[in-house]
């Protein structure tokens, strides 16, 4: 059951093709890997999602729905919430009012009580182990907290698809596995995943379809194995000695 | 104890004119709308990080519109003043609309203009505003027999205080009440990171236009108040100076946070009083100011002294170091 669905899209930027005539589908439940070297159009394509960017042509499908002409925070309103690959959270505010400020859909939405609120800060707090110090300004947290914490904002939103840009970049291999492990309880609760990231391991554990990338083109879409064993994605992308 | 300090407070501005020489009554009236207008400032500056540049103009817009709805139309100060303020509001969300798809230094380039623009119009529109002469004879809003505050007669001094520090407090008690609201969160989450508040669902433009318009609001009433109050206006009391030095006081006293405008107010009022400085010098002495706060107060008055008594509230409060230079938050 296909919830997202980009129809030939196409991003340029002046002569330049961030993306073209990209298609694929982002099936309920499902953990989706993008794949690519850089400047393949993996972040692009994630603005283009999230209504940052508008696509140049093609279409983009919410459940049927077209997004075109929806602003960032009204697709969020719909469901999809993105992270940054820049790690962005509200810097001066602490751990608490960042996620507070978080709920602001859940809140707007009318869905949520204050007691509501209150235990959904809760458990964002324990589930990414911020309880002792929810009290500490977000830009005193060491870097792999503060790309936690961008987690816990976007979940914070109640998101139907979520979509990470790099979530493990630059973390070291403790932190990887943690993230992981969050992210994997995150599918559990049924929430959709899609997930650009660079580290090989870490994706392929993960995620139960890859779609490659290169120059802005969708290359290749398999299975993690097909993926790791493509001929066109081992050139442009993994090379030859695969870790992985 | 924040109660005991705010009830503190509130009793020492209501016995203040009788303990200060009567001279310094004229001060504090000024010192209160001036506050009034700056405590707007906070809101677009302070709170949710617009470099706003204009809001001497706001004040100075309704200034002149009160001032010449009394004279020229005959109407009562209760009508002209409520009038007034609607129409500024109506204004500045047509202008907030249109600049505030700039972000950061281009909006406070945009609002910069637009205060010069002001400014022009003031002094060369003779037929309505008289040019450089200035308006003279505005009248202190009348006793009316239909209102419960007959019962003070504003062209008092005195009198005239307290109906400056009644709106005073109201206005900073919408700003804490604002600020503890699901509106107030998403101004702060404005300042901190825009884009990133867009991606958490918060319709960006919408709150930023509320924003803008509650400060031009808040300069507004400063402006019918002042106009009534003095009694004359000529097109220099809302120069782009007057702006920045609002922008300016903001930052001494500690944008962001509910004591640095009343801080910063005072302290524009005072330090002048007491060093006797030329109104020409002024500007320098903030120029000063405004260089030695940013690079060694950054948090402002109320920073320093967060820093230096501690936060005992404990809190990293949404406004903690908050006046970071402003057009930096503004992105």
């Amino acid at each position: 059951m296909k919830i997202f669905e980009a129809r030939h899209v196409s991003k340029n930027f002046g002569g330049i093709q961030a993306t073209s005539d990209l298609s694929f589908e982002v099936r309920r439940g499902e953990f989706l890997g993008i794949i690519g070297p850089n400047g393949a159009g993996k972040t692009t394509l994630f603005n283009l999602m999230t209504g940052y960017f508008a696509p140049t042509s093609g279409e983009l499908l919410w459940k049927g729905e077209s997004l075109r002409g929806l602003r960032p925070d009204q697709i969020a309103r719909r469901g999809i919430v993105r992270t940054f690959q820049i790690t962005r959270v509200f810097p001066r505010l602490s751990i608490r009012k960042n996620l507070e400020i978080a709920h602001h859909l859940q809140r707007t939405r009318g869905r949520a009580s204050a007691d509501a609120l209150e235990r959904s800060i809760g458990s964002l707090l324990e589930f990414f182990g911020f309880s002792e110090r929810s009290e500490i300004a977000a830009d005193t947290l060491p870097y792999g907290d503060r790309k936690k914490l961008s987690v816990a904002l976007a979940l914070a939103a109640d998101p139907e698809l979520l979509l990470l840009d790099e979530p493990v970049a630059g973390l070291n291999d403790i932190e990887t596995a943690e993230m992981a492990d969050v992210l994997r309880k995150i599918k559990g609760r049924g929430v959709t995943q899609v997930l650009i990231e660079h580290d090989m391991k870490f994706l392929m554990g993960l995620c139960d379809r890859v779609i490659c990338l290169n120059f802005g083109r969708q290359i290749a879409e398999g299975t993690p194995q097909e993926i790791r064993n493509d001929d066109e994605v081992i050139k442009v992308y993994l090379g030859q000695e695969e870790m992985c | 104890m924040k109660a005991i300090g705010i009830a503190a407070a509130v009793l020492l501005s209501a016995v203040l004119p009788f303990i200060v020489p009567a001279y310094y009554l004229h001060m504090l009236v000024l010192t209160g709308i001036y506050c009034i207008a700056v405590t707007g400032l906070n809101v677009a500056m302070g709170y949710t990080g617009l470099a706003a540049l204009c809001q001497a103009s706001f004040m100075g817009i309704a200034a002149y519109a009160s001032a010449l709805l009394t004279l020229r139309l005959g109407l009562s100060f209760w009508l002209a003043a409520p009038l007034t303020v609607v129409s500024v509001a109506l204004l500045s969300a047509l202008l907030g609309v249109i600049t505030l798809r700039l972000v950061s230094h281009y909006f406070a380039v945009c609002t910069f203009g637009l205060s010069e623009i002001a400014f022009i119009v003031f002094n060369n529109w003779i037929s309505v505003t008289n040019g450089p002469g200035g308006i003279q004879d505005v009248q202190p809003p009348a006793r009316s027999t239909t209102y419960p505050l007959s019962l003070i007669d504003l062209s008092e001094r005195l009198h005239y205080y307290y109906f400056v520090l009644i709106l005073l407090v109201a206005s900073i008690a919408f700003v804490v009440w604002l600020m503890r609201t699901r509106t107030g969160a998403a101004l702060v989450a404005i300042r901190e990171d825009q884009e990133l508040a867009q991606a958490q669902g918060i319709h960006v433009m919408r709150y930023k236009v509320y924003a803008f318009v509650t400060s031009a609001v808040m300069a507004a009433i400063a402006g019918c108040l002042y106009a009534h109050y003095l009694r004359f206006l000529t097109p220099e009391m809302f120069t782009i100076m007057e702006s920045l030095s609002m922008v300016i006081v903001l930052l001494i006293g500690g944008a962001g946070t509910i004591v640095g405008p009343i801080l910063g107010s005072a302290i524009n009022v005072v330090v002048p009083e007491i060093l006797n400085v030329v109104p020409e010098h002024r500007m320098i002495a903030y120029g000063l100011f405004f260089i030695v706060f940013i690079i060694f107060v950054p948090g402002g008055l109320i920073g320093l002294s967060r820093r230096i008594f501690g936060d005992r509230s404990g809190r990293t409060a949404q406004s903690a170091g908050a006046t970071r230079a402003p057009v930096a938050a503004s992105r």
